[in-house]
């Protein structure tokens, strides 16, 4: 491979596109799969929920890259050969969803307890209320953590280069192994790439607590006997 | 209502409550009657079963025995089969339509405007379209001093402000009664007597209203009949003028005395 240090730059861009695609569709699977968890998590049944409490202790228990291994591995010895991309995704929304209900759960148990007894009081059908009133604050307390654990999983996504997804880390691992001549610039390189993709979900972070109004929490509920 | 009502019949009724948390009793079997267009003030030492009395009108809580009546109809409980059963969570829905309710702590909508708190429920509950909610929202608004306020979230109010549009949501439902659960006592003092204003003019309206209030004064203007409560049952009860001028049982003097009212 003969290629000028640009051509090689140029091919870790394009492998962005496997990093992007990667995060974009772990996290917005996971997102759905937590919320519609959520509300049988803060059910207050313990059988109800224990399923799901299983769950998110193992998903959050379990390593990444031993997630990736065994996903895709898994999948092999069960008969089904799926590409790298599609096993590190699941690997990834069986990850992250985990944690995404872990968020919405606190998100939702720090709804103040009047704002359930205002909807009860006014007659609001329970899913009407839960969707109009209670979910819409839930996001607002959860949206700098799910942004935090967006992140996480942007930086996570360089270990799926072990099972074969072309993103940016195996792109550039894989110019350094053939031509090793601008190792340094070219790590440099992707380290500012991560750096500009984190910047963004920041700016996203700035802009959703902006839109959703974060601060625009009701006041702290003084409880009486 | 499929059946006539009759107007001489109390709106609220509750009969021989007791309720217990765990082992705790804090209504002892009370008796509770509200006349419509009546204003009844709920007085007495914090803990003694007021506030769980008012929550039990519109089945935030449920008796652990005893019956609870709206406007001639058996709400905490129905019959099926020839049985009483608990009432269910859809049916007790249907009636907290017709309680409204106004807390300590206002409880708005934190991501909804003013004008937006006033009319989801209405529009859900109610069916009604969004011009007519819109239109009864501003003249509530209006009512309570607050139209220009309309486009504010709770957040951009005062605690006074909050209180009102809480009491302004809670007419916009139209409900036959509406329950007051201490609704000044989380105001900063300087903002109680705006609340206080709005609850008056209310009371003139002829709206059938129930309030757990530590105001004594202001119950004893706005009331026609003051329940004085201690330890889970009702004490003494009459026209605030009683009550608070020539009280007939020790407790309820021992009580006032405490507070310094004077008149």
């Amino acid at each position: 491979m003969n290629s000028t240090l640009g051509d090689q730059m140029l091919s870790i861009l394009s492998a962005a596109t496997g990093t992007l695609q990667l995060v974009f569709w772990s996290l917005v699977i996971s997102t759905i799969i937590g919320a519609l968890l959520t509300p049988v998590a803060v059910r207050k049944n313990i059988w109800v929920r224990l399923p799901i409490m299983v769950y998110s202790w193992i998903g959050r228990a379990l390593p990444p890259l031993t997630l990736l291994i065994g996903f895709y591995f898994g999948f092999i010895y069960a008969g089904i050969r799926l590409p790298g991309m599609t096993a590190a995704i699941i690997a990834f929304v069986f990850l992250n969803a985990a944690y995404t209900v872990e968020i919405f759960r606190a998100g939702y148990l720090a709804v103040p307890k009047g704002q359930f007894e205002g909807v009860k009081a006014l007659g609001l059908p329970p899913w009407r209320a839960q969707l109009g009133i209670i979910a819409p604050q839930v996001l607002r307390v959860s949206t700098p953590a799910l942004i935090t654990n967006a992140t996480t999983v942007l930086k996570d996504s360089a270990l799926a280069s072990v099972i074969g997804v072309m993103e940016m880390t195996a792109q550039t691992q894989r110019i350094v192994q053939s031509a090793p001549g601008h190792a340094i610039i070219l790590y440099s390189y992707l380290a500012v790439l991560y750096i500009v993709l984190c910047s963004g979900l920041f700016i996203l972070q700035h802009y959703l607590e902006k839109r959703l109004k974060v601060h625009r929490r009701p006041q702290a509920l003084r409880r009486k006997p | 209502m499929t059946h006539p009502t009759d107007d001489t019949m109390p709106l609220v009724a509750l009969r021989n409550i007791h309720k217990s948390f765990g082992d705790l009793e804090v209504l002892k079997g009370v008796e509770l009657t509200v006349n419509r267009g009546e204003v009844v003030s709920l007085i007495g030492p914090s803990g003694s079963g007021k506030t769980t009395l008012l929550r039990l009108i519109n089945c935030l809580e449920m008796p652990t025995a005893g019956e609870v009546w709206i406007d001639g109809k058996r709400i905490d409980a129905v019959e099926k089969n020839g049985r009483i059963v608990p009432a269910k969570e859809k049916e007790l829905r249907a009636h907290r339509v017709e309680t409204g309710m106004v807390f300590q702590q206002y409880n708005l909508f934190p991501h909804m405007t003013a004008m937006e708190n006033l009319i989801y429920a209405p529009r859900i509950v109610r069916g009604v379209s969004k011009d007519q909610a819109t239109a009864e929202a501003r003249t509530l608004l209006t009512r309570i001093g607050l139209a220009e306020r309309a486009e504010h979230y709770p957040n951009e109010l005062s605690g006074g402000q909050q209180q009102r549009v809480a009491v302004a949501r809670a007419l916009a439902m139209k409900p036959k009664v509406i329950l007051f659960d201490e609704v000044t006592s989380a105001l900063d003092p300087e903002m109680v007597g705006e609340v206080l204003e709005v609850l008056g003019e209310l009371a003139e309206t002829g709206m059938t209203m129930v309030l757990v209030t530590h105001e004594m004064q202001f119950a004893s203007e706005v009331s026609d009949r003051v329940i004085f409560m201690d330890q889970g049952a009702v004490v003494e009860e009459g026209p605030p003028s009683q009550i608070f001028d020539a009280p007939l049982q020790e407790r309820t003097q021992h009580f006032l005395r405490r507070l310094h009212v004077r008149r």
